[in-house]
């Protein structure tokens, strides 16, 4: 079983977070851009995976940095940085859900009708060919390229605090203590709402029409700054 | 799943034989029972698809876990700059990391001017004389003000209710002192009542010679007693009843009253009356819309050439109490319609009362010029 991405940080990154928050707090401007350096990658994958939509996640991805940069002082260490940001990430993303009322509205009609408009379009503006916009990878079986596409489908159906958690856990690798700390719930929570989450990704993938989901052409570059 | 790179180890449980609870089976999903422990689990929670469908909850967490890693565009790093330095001169940022945003800007391009004593004062300075000069000028206009008092129109319509109540008509305080007014006026409106009197071939109304109208000022003295009647000839009545000066100086309103009509007709002889002496006078009225003889008690006495025989028609005009108006008047109507105009005088006044209307309870809703007493003279129309 291939193994998740985890970005949980060794002791040397920690001390290197540290190092740099202290110099945030001294005031050195340059520890901004070192700060997002570290981060951004993660942040973005965060809110991207939540959002379904790269400009959008960009959007979301700044509004956490200042966010953080704002707070920076309320960061005691008694928690890792990574939870602490990834807490701070979850919120932002959870708040512009609930504002948005995107929970649960993304549905496979919304969906289909995205996608046929789409078609010819430079792919740019929607986050629903986030993952059907990628060809399939090296050795990637259609059929397991067909299966991740129905999860992802079912993923931006999910509410959006049991995708949350599987994000946290499956994408990001956090443990259950991390995503506890980062919830604020009893790790017993987690797990209990891990397993709701899943059966709940189940439930939405069988429910998923085999025939609508059909990848999407190939989409332009995000940009031109886009990193390759 | 390498045991070893599994962030979430299991746990030591007691015994799989258990009850089936969320933590076993999410133990199970993620691969941390070993297939034993997973086939007593399932034997023990008597569903016979239970294993089929962790295992496609195994596939959804593997598709889950191989999704490849997004990258951050580099615009991200380019906006969050941008947006820290905002905030950072707005102020939302922390004290220490303002000094971040601000350390490679010059200090006078965002340093915020502070109080600098008498520099600072100039333009609290220059308000307080703003304030002071119109004041002042508030004060003038206010003491300009009541030197020369106007009344508003009602006051007229009270003048001339006074004097139709009695015989000889005395003039109110209202007239008095729209009288001295006109009298100020006297000089210039005279002038303009000689030029007026050098162009016209006729005189006015002709004797006796001691009422003799010789300018605009004696016309709007007699207008202020009710006794001027004004004559027109060659105006086609219907585009007269509303017409008004851009100045609101003088207007027409309508049709006179019957009793006015009835004795304007007992005052201008008729060509009818010179021909039948002894009769009534006759006129025709807009306001009765037909002839009404009247009782020879009435009739006051005119001074002028008969009227031709197409009765005419009386309407009312209201001017400011001013010769000026007067003269304005008599212009507007020869420019206009190249018309004759003649002032007649009546030996006894007529009452020209009427009831207010909008326009003299809202006479501070119109212009300045509005602001003033107003005449109420009887117009004579007569067609050729």
């Amino acid at each position: 079983m291939p193994d998740a991405p985890t970005y949980s940080p060794q002791p040397d990154e920690d001390a290197q977070d540290v190092s740099i928050i202290e110099s945030i707090r001294r005031g050195e401007s340059s520890a901004w851009s070192a700060f997002i350096a570290r981060h951004q990658d993660r942040i973005f994958s965060i809110c991207v995976r939540m959002m379904h939509d790269r400009e959008t996640a960009t959007d979301l991805a700044q509004d956490v940095f200042v966010k953080l940069i704002q707070g920076i002082n309320t960061f005691d260490g008694r928690a890792k940085l990574t939870t602490w940001i990834t807490r701070v990430a979850m919120n932002v993303c959870l708040s512009k859900l609930r504002s948005e009322k995107l929970r649960r509205h993304a549905s496979l009609e919304a969906l289909s009708e995205r996608r046929s408009g789409d078609d010819g379009g430079d792919g740019s503006g929607g986050g629903i060919e986030l993952e059907q916009e990628r060809e399939p990878e090296q050795g990637l079986s259609v059929e397991a390229h067909e299966d991740r596409e129905r999860v992802l489908a079912a993923l931006r159906d999910l509410d959006p605090e049991q995708r949350a958690i599987l994000i946290l856990c499956d994408c990001q690798g956090h443990s259950y203590e991390q995503i506890a700390e980062v919830f604020g719930v009893a790790v017993g929570t987690v797990k209990s709402r891990l397993f709701r989450a899943r059966a709940a990704l189940r439930d939405l993938v069988e429910k998923l029409p085999v025939a609508k989901i059909q990848p999407l052409p190939p989409r332009k570059a995000y940009g031109a700054g886009d990193r390759k | 799943m390498n045991p070893g790179n599994d962030p979430n180890p299991r746990q030591p449980t007691p015994s799989t034989a258990g009850p089936v609870n969320e933590e076993l089976l999410l133990d199970w999903i993620e691969g941390r029972l070993s297939p034993k422990e997973a086939e007593s689990l399932a034997k023990a929670s008597g569903r016979p698809g239970l294993a089929a469908r962790v295992a496609q909850m195994q596939a959804d967490r593997v598709s889950l876990r191989k999704l490849p890693r997004e990258r951050a565009p580099a615009v991200l790093m380019e906006r969050t700059l941008a947006a820290l330095e905002r905030e950072a001169l707005v102020g939302t940022l922390p004290a220490a990391t303002e000094q971040a945003a601000t350390a490679g800007i010059p200090v006078e391009s965002y340093k915020i001017e502070t109080y600098r004593g008498n520099r600072s004062m100039a333009p609290m300075r220059f308000a307080l004389a703003a304030a002071l000069v119109l004041l002042a000028g508030g004060a003038v206009y206010m003491g300009v003000s009541l030197v020369k008092p106007r009344k508003s129109p009602f006051a007229s319509v009270g003048a001339i209710a006074r004097n139709s109540d009695s015989a000889t008509p005395t003039p109110g305080p209202e007239i008095q002192i729209a009288a001295k007014s006109a009298a100020s006026d006297e000089a210039p409106a005279a002038a303009t009542a000689q030029i007026a009197a050098a162009a016209e071939p006729e005189p006015m109304f002709g004797p006796p010679a001691s009422q003799e109208i010789t300018s605009a000022a004696h016309a709007a003295g007699l207008a202020r007693e009710g006794r001027l009647v004004v004559r027109v000839v060659g105006v086609p009545a219907d585009k007269i009843a509303r017409l008004s000066a851009k100045d609101q100086s003088w207007r027409f309103r309508g049709s006179a009253p019957r009793d006015i009509a009835a004795t304007l007709a007992a005052a201008i002889p008729s060509h009818d009356s010179d021909n039948a002496a002894g009769d009534a006078p006759r006129i025709a009225s807009r306001a009765s819309n037909e002839s009404q003889p009247l009782p020879a008690s009435q009739a006051a006495s005119f001074v002028g050439p008969p009227l031709p025989q197409t009765p005419p028609a009386a309407y009312v005009a209201e001017i400011a109490d001013s010769a000026e108006a007067i003269s304005a008047l008599r212009q507007a109507l020869e420019s206009r319609f190249k018309a004759g105009v003649e002032f007649g005088e009546l030996t006894d006044p007529v009452n020209m009362t009427r009831e207010p209307d909008a326009s003299d309870v809202l006479w501070w809703t119109q212009g300045p010029s509005a602001w003033t007493s107003r005449l109420s003279i009887p117009v004579v129309i007569e067609q050729r």
